[in-house]
């Protein structure tokens, strides 16, 4: 027999889970981690990272940047693309 | 003075002399205005991300600089007049952090109170 619980937070704490939606782990900025590694437009490696399959600037819910680093990501990535190092549209999506 | 960056893209199917000639000529640019050279780069051709002028690949040029405010405008005057440049980005330089120096030799052995 399943057991029964009087109040709905004595159920909840019992699995640990404090309601609402799921929270997604905190992340750590990458360029606040390591300051001698800044963004740098010409890097195409390190821009290609920034941006989705399609040539998305990612939000900062997926790259877990600090909103500093986020806007010095998204500047970097629209003069990588200017300079054809990567694309407006990606070829596939196009 | 201020420390600035520029990239070039040069069409890809100049003769190379065209592209020295291009090379020097935007140097002799930046230093005529009093500006100094810190680094030149020459990435070669790479191929764009997408086409330019009709063009798959392009001959990349990189500058860093020290140059008078007004230098960035009249270079660009002059690059816009280049037909044969299909792109060009002129930004401010942002210094990298220096890295610190290893830290020194821990002169006392740990623990040794």
């Amino acid at each position: 027999m399943p057991r029964r619980f009087e109040r709905e937070e004595e159920r909840r704490s019992e699995r640990g889970d404090r309601g609402g939606r799921a929270q997604a782990p905190k992340k750590n900025c990458r360029f606040c981690a390591n300051p001698f590694d800044p963004i740098d437009y010409k890097n195409e490696r390190q821009v290609r990272r920034l941006v989705s399959e399609r040539g998305k600037i990612l939000p900062r819910r997926a790259t877990g940047n600090c909103a500093k680093h986020q806007r010095e990501a998204a500047l970097a990535v629209k003069y990588a693309r200017h300079l054809a190092l990567l694309p407006f549209v990606s070829e596939f999506h196009k | 003075m201020q420390a600035y960056e520029t990239t070039l893209i040069l069409s890809p199917i100049l003769p190379e002399a065209d592209w020295a000639a291009r090379v020097s000529k935007y140097e002799g640019l930046i230093t005529a205005a009093g500006g100094e050279i810190k680094k030149k780069e020459i990435w070669g051709i790479r191929k764009l991300a997408y086409p330019i002028r009709h063009r798959a690949q392009g001959y990349y040029v990189f500058f860093q600089y020290q140059a008078p405010g007004e230098l960035p405008r009249e270079l660009d005057r002059n690059i816009r007049l280049d037909e044969e440049i299909l792109r060009h980005l002129t930004v401010v330089a942002k210094g990298a952090p220096a890295r610190p120096a290893p830290p020194a030799p821990e002169l006392q052995p740990k623990g040794a109170e």
